[in-house]
C-alpha cells in the first residue's frame, strides 16, 4: 500500500494552510489540527477497510504463439480469490514490463464486470523469440481513495513469437503456385522443359521432332513426347544477418521481412517440387541447411529460421559466398537476401555474387525503405528540406547504381518494399524455373 | 509508409494530461508569485527602519494597552504617538527639494502639513517624534551621515526644532528624569543623537535630558510643549527629539526597547496608546534587515532560528514533516516495473540524412542545391512514369521524357510542367534566387504525382 495522489494533494494544502497561521497571527489553530485528525481517521479506516492483496487472484492468459509484425490480443482477469462470496476488485490499473521486442500498453484499466474485472490488451510483436511476461502488477484505489493498494501477481504467460507465415497460411502461395503451375505458364513448362512429362497423340501442327517412333511403332499411331520443367532443383536461401539487417523497416527489422519473404519461397520451392536450403551468415557462415524437399522440410526450415538471433556484427559477404560457393556441389538457384549502405561497401559484395554468379543462379533480394521513397515524393517548402530531399536521393541513386550493377551481371534483383517482396521473388522464381536456368 | 507516418503523434489523452500538467505548474507559479507581490507589498515605512509597527507590537508586548484606530470620542482618553516624517509640516503636494533626492530619498517621506498635525493634537494628548531620517533608509535599510534630514531643512511651527549632539555614529547617552530629579536605568543609545534646538528647548518644559558619561547635560530628548507651539492648544502635547528611541532600528539597539517603554507608560500612565502608523502611503521599502552604518549591533545566535520552530510556525514544519513521509512513502512502494530502454534501431538512416542535410546547408550553395534537387526530382518522376528501362540517359533528357509523357496524356500540365521546369533551371546568377521558382515547380511536380503517379507505380516496378 501507499499513500495515494488525493492523499498527498490533501495533506499539502493542510499544511499550506497551516502557513495562514503565520500570516494571520490571530487565527485559531483548532481547525488545521482538526482537519490533519480527520485525514487520519479517514486514512486509518481505509486501510481497514480495504481488501488487501491475497483476497484477489489474476487470471492470465495461456501461452500462445504470434507470427512477428502482427497483433495479438490478452485477456487479463482480476478475480476474488474465495470464488462469489469474496469482494469485488473494482477498477483497477495495471502495467506489464513489456520485454523488448513486444509493444504493449505502458498500463491498462482492468475494468469491473459482473464479479470481476477484465482487460484485453492488444500486443505486438516487432521481433522474433520467447518472451515470457512474467509479472503483472495491479493497483487498486481503497474505498476512500486516500490509499493505492499496489500488488504484484505472477505470470506464466509467455509468447513465442516467430517468423510470420501467413502468406502461406492463407494459401496465398499455394494459389499462386497453382496458377503459375495450371496457368497459361503451365504450357509454357510443359512444352519447353527437358523433363519427360507424357506421350499425346500427335496432331497436325505439332512439331515433328517430338514424335517418338518406337512408341509409335508399338501403338500404331504417332505419338509425341511432351517435356516439361526440370524438377528437384535446388533452392539455397542465403540470409544476411549483419547489423544491417537489423535496421527497422515498417515497423519490423530487415532480417524479419527477409525470413518471411524467404519463407514463403522455401515453401512455393517445396511446392514445386524442388529442394529448399538455408544459409545464414554475418561475420562469419552461421548456419547451413542443405537442400531438402518434402513438408518436413519447411518445418525444419521455420524452426531454423526462427532461431536466428539478431546480430549487431558487420556482415563479410566474401567468407559467406566463398563458404557457400563450396558447400553447393550442383547448379543451384541462390537466393540472397542482404543489404548494402552505399556502392563503396557494396564493392565486395558485387564481386563475390559475380563469382557465385559463374556457377550458380543468383538471385538478389533487397528492402527499399519507405523513408527514402517518401523524401522524393514530399514536396519541399524550405532550403533545409530540399537538403534533405537531395541527400535521401543520393542514398536512393547510390542504392540503384549497385542494383543496376548487379542486374547487369546477370542477376535476378528483386527491390521491393517490405509488403511487395514475396511475391515479387515468388514470381521470380517460378520466372527462373521455367526458363530452366537452373 | 511516408515519413511522415513513421513518427506515431501523442494520443490525444496524453496531450490532454501534458496541457493539464502544464496549466498546474503555471498556476502554482502564478499562486507563487501573487503569495509573495501580497506579502511583500504589505511591507510599507512602517516595517522599514524609521517606522513604528514594532513599537505598537513591543508595548502590547509589554502589556501597555494599545489601540489599533481612535475617534473624536476616544481620543481625549487616548494618547497618541504621532512620528512626523515631513520636516516643514508643509504638507502633500509642497515641494521639499534639496538636489539630492535620487540618491538619499525624500526629505519628508510621509508629508503631513502643520494643520493636520494641529488638528491631531487638538484631538487629545499627543507625542509627537520629530524626523530625522530621509526616505533612503526606508529603502537602503541601512544608516549613512548622509541620509540625516539637513538641519536647516527643517521647520516646526517657525522654529528650527533640533540639533545636532557632535557624537557621530552609534553612541550612549544617559537619560536623566528633570520631573522626578533622577538618572533613568536605562540608557538611551542613538545614531548622530539629535535633541532639542534651544529655541525649542526655551519655549517647552524639558522631562527627558541626554546626558554623556560625565553627566553633563546634552540637550531635551523629551519635552512637554503644551500649549506653547500653536494658539488653542489645550490637550497635552510632548515633543520627542531623537525617533530612533522609539523606531524600529532604534527599538533594537542597546536598552532602547526598555526605556520607550518606561518612556510612554511615564507620560501615557493608565491611558491607551494610539501608534498612528499609515501604511497607505509611503515608499516601498526594503525589510528593515540593519541597523546602523551598515553594521547591525544586535548579538546574533543560533538561538534567534528556534522561532522558526516555534508556534505557529510548528504546524506548518508538522504538515511539511508529514507530507514528505507520505510522498517518501509514496515513492518507496512502485507500481510495476521500470521499462526497459531499448536503443532505437530505425534512426541510422534519418541520422545520416539529417548530418547530410546539414552539411548541404552550411555548403551555402543554395543555387546548386535547388538544380540536384530539380535533377533528383525529375528523375524520380520519369522512372515512374516511363520506367528506367525506356529512359534515355542524358542531360535533360527525363524532363524531355516527362514533356512528351504529359503532352500527349495531360496538354495543360504538359505546359504547366515546362514553364515551370523553365523556370526553375533557366535562372542566372543575379536574377533571383532559384529558390523562389521551386515553389511553382515542386506544386506541379506533386499534381503530376497526384494524377499519373499511382497508376504508374506497380505497373513499372512490374516492368524493371
Amino acid at each position: 500500500m501507499r499513500p495515494s495522489r488525493r492523499l498527498l494533494v490533501i495533506a499539502s494544502l493542510i499544511a499550506l494552510a497551516s502557513l495562514g497561521l503565520v500570516v494571520f497571527a490571530d487565527a485559531p489553530a483548532v481547525p488545521i489540527q482538526a482537519m490533519w485528525g480527520l485525514v487520519a481517521v479517514f486514512v486509518a479506516a481505509d486501510l481497514v477497510l480495504t481488501p488487501g492483496r491475497k483476497r484477489f487472484v489474476l487470471d492470465s492468459p495461456p501461452t500462445r504463439e504470434m507470427f512477428v509484425g502482427e497483433a495479438a490480443d490478452l485477456k487479463f482477469r482480476l478475480r476474488p480469490a474465495s470464488g462469489e462470496r469474496g469482494p469485488h476488485p473494482g477498477s483497477a490499473m495495471a502495467r506489464i514490463a513489456w520485454p523488448p521486442g513486444l509493444d504493449g500498453p505502458a498500463q491498462f484499466l482492468l475494468a469491473p464486470a459482473e464479479r470481476d474485472s477484465l482487460a484485453t490488451v492488444t500486443v505486438k510483436a516487432g521481433r522474433r523469440g520467447h518472451f515470457p511476461i512474467g509479472e503483472v502488477a495491479v493497483l487498486r484505489s481503497s474505498r476512500f481513495r486516500l490509499v493505492d493498494v499496489v500488488a504484484t501477481y505472477p505470470c506464466e504467460t509467455r509468447l513465442v513469437v516467430v517468423p510470420n507465415v501467413r502468406a502461406i497460411t492463407s494459401g496465398e502461395i499455394d494459389v499462386q503456385i497453382a496458377t503459375e503451375t495450371f496457368g497459361s505458364r503451365a504450357s509454357l513448362m510443359r512444352g519447353e522443359g527437358s523433363e519427360f512429362h507424357q506421350l499425346r497423340d500427335f496432331v497436325a501442327g505439332m512439331d515433328s521432332r517430338t514424335i517418338d517412333y518406337k512408341r509409335s511403332a508399338r501403338h500404331g499411331a504417332l505419338v509425341a513426347r511432351e517435356m516439361r520443367a526440370e524438377k528437384n532443383h535446388n533452392v539455397v536461401l542465403a540470409l544476411d544477418n549483419g547489423h544491417l539487417m537489423r535496421e527497422e523497416i515498417a515497423g519490423l527489422p530487415k532480417i524479419d521481412h527477409m525470413i518471411n519473404a524467404a519463407l514463403a519461397l522455401g515453401w512455393a520451392g517445396i511446392q514445386g517440387g524442388d529442394l529448399v536450403g538455408l544459409y545464414a551468415f554475418d561475420a562469419r557462415p552461421r548456419l547451413y541447411l542443405p537442400p531438402r524437399g518434402g513438408r518436413h522440410a519447411f518445418a525444419q526450415l521455420r524452426s531454423k529460421a526462427a532461431e536466428l538471433s539478431y546480430r549487431s556484427i558487420e556482415t563479410n559477404h566474401t567468407l559467406a559466398m566463398t563458404h557457400l560457393g563450396q558447400r553447393l556441389t550442383r547448379r543451384c538457384l541462390v537466393v540472397v537476401f542482404s543489404d548494402f549502405v552505399d556502392t563503396t561497401t557494396a564493392e565486395l559484395l558485387v564481386e563475390n555474387v559475380e563469382v557465385l554468379n559463374r556457377h550458380h543462379v543468383v538471385a538478389f533480394v533487397s528492402t527499399r525503405d519507405p523513408m527514402l521513397q517518401a523524401y522524393g515524393r514530399r514536396a519541399a517548402t524550405d532550403l533545409g528540406e530540399v537538403a534533405a530531399a537531395v541527400a535521401a536521393a543520393g542514398l536512393e541513386r547510390e542504392r540503384r547504381l549497385v542494383l543496376d550493377r548487379l542486374a547487369r551481371l546477370g542477376v535476378f534483383v528483386v527491390d521491393a518494399e517490405p509488403g511487395g517482396i514475396t511475391a515479387r521473388l515468388v514470381s521470380t522464381y517460378l520466372n527462373i524455373k521455367a526458363r530452366e536456368l537452373i | 509508409m511516408s515519413v511522415g507516418a513513421s513518427v506515431r503523434p501523442p494520443a490525444r489523452g496524453a496531450g490532454l494530461g501534458e496541457n493539464a500538467k502544464g496549466a498546474g505548474i503555471l498556476a502554482a507559479v502564478v499562486l507563487v508569485v501573487v503569495l509573495l507581490v501580497v506579502l511583500g507589498g504589505r511591507r510599507s515605512l512602517e516595517d522599514s527602519a524609521i517606522g513604528f509597527a514594532g513599537l505598537e507590537h513591543w508595548l502590547a508586548v509589554k502589556g501597555v494597552a494599545t489601540v489599533p484606530a481612535i475617534d473624536a470620542a476616544t481620543a481625549t482618553a487616548t494618547i497618541r504617538i504621532l512620528p512626523v516624517y515631513d520636516p516643514r509640516l508643509a504638507g502633500e503636494g509642497a515641494r521639499q527639494e534639496d538636489g539630492a533626492e535620487n540618491e538619499r530619498g525624500a526629505l519628508a517621506p510621509r508629508p503631513l502639513s502643520r494643520a493636520e498635525f494641529v488638528e491631531r493634537a487638538n484631538a487629545g494628548p499627543m507625542l509627537a517624534v520629530l524626523p530625522k531620517w530621509r526616505g533612503g533608509i526606508v529603502t537602503r535599510a541601512a544608516a549613512h551621515p548622509d541620509l540625516l534630514v539637513p538641519d536647516h531643512a527643517m521647520d516646526f511651527f517657525g522654529e528650527r526644532p533640533v540639533a545636532r549632539l557632535p557624537q557621530r555614529g552609534l553612541a550612549t547617552f544617559e537619560v536623566y528624569d528633570a520631573d522626578y530629579d533622577q538618572l533613568l536605568a536605562e540608557a538611551a543609545t542613538l545614531y548622530s543623537a539629535q535633541v532639542l534646538s534651544p529655541a525649542l528647548d526655551e519655549r517647552c518644559r524639558p522631562i527627558l535630558v541626554l546626558r554623556d558619561e560625565g553627566s553633563q547635560d546634552l540637550g531635551t530628548l523629551l519635552a512637554d510643549c503644551t500649549g506653547t507651539l500653536f494658539e488653542g492648544a489645550e490637550n497635552a502635547l510632548f515633543v520627542l527629539s531623537d525617533p530612533d528611541v522609539l523606531d524600529n532600528a532604534g527599538l533594537a539597539a542597546g536598552d532602547n526597547a526598555a526605556l520607550a517603554v518606561s518612556l510612554v507608560e511615564g507620560f501615557a500612565g493608565n491611558a491607551k496608546v494610539f501608534v498612528e502608523t499609515d501604511s497607505t502611503s509611503g515608499p516601498a521599502t526594503a525589510a528593515a534587515r540593519s541597523a546602523f552604518g551598515g553594521e547591525d549591533p544586535r548579538e546574533r545566535t543560533i538561538g534567534d532560528l528556534d522561532r522558526f520552530f516555534a508556534y505557529p510556525f510548528s504546524l506548518f514544519w508538522i504538515g511539511v514533516v508529514l507530507v514528505t513521509g507520505l510522498a517518501l512513502w509514496r515513492g518507496s512502494r512502485r507500481f510495476g516495473r521500470p521499462q526497459e530502454d531499448v536503443e532505437p534501431a530505425e534512426a541510422s538512416k534519418r541520422r545520416t540524412i539529417d548530418a547530410s542535410r546539414r552539411i548541404l546547408m552550411l555548403a551555402k550553395a543554395d543555387d546548386a542545391l535547388v538544380e540536384r534537387h530539380v535533377v533528383d526530382r525529375v528523375e524520380a518522376l520519369a522512372s515512374a512514369l516511363i520506367g528506367t528501362g525506356r529512359r534515355t540517359h542524358g542531360p535533360g533528357d527525363d524532363a524531355a521524357a516527362i514533356r512528351r509523357f504529359l503532352s500527349r496524356r495531360a496538354p495543360e500540365l504538359g505546359e504547366k510542367f515546362a514553364a515551370a521546369h523553365a523556370a526553375v533551371t533557366a535562372l542566372r546568377p543575379g536574377e533571383g534566387s532559384r529558390f523562389d521558382a521551386l515553389a511553382k515547380f515542386e506544386s506541379v511536380i506533386q499534381e503530376t504525382w497526384h494524377d499519373f503517379g499511382r497508376a504508374a507505380g506497380p505497373a513499372r516496378q512490374d516492368r524493371r
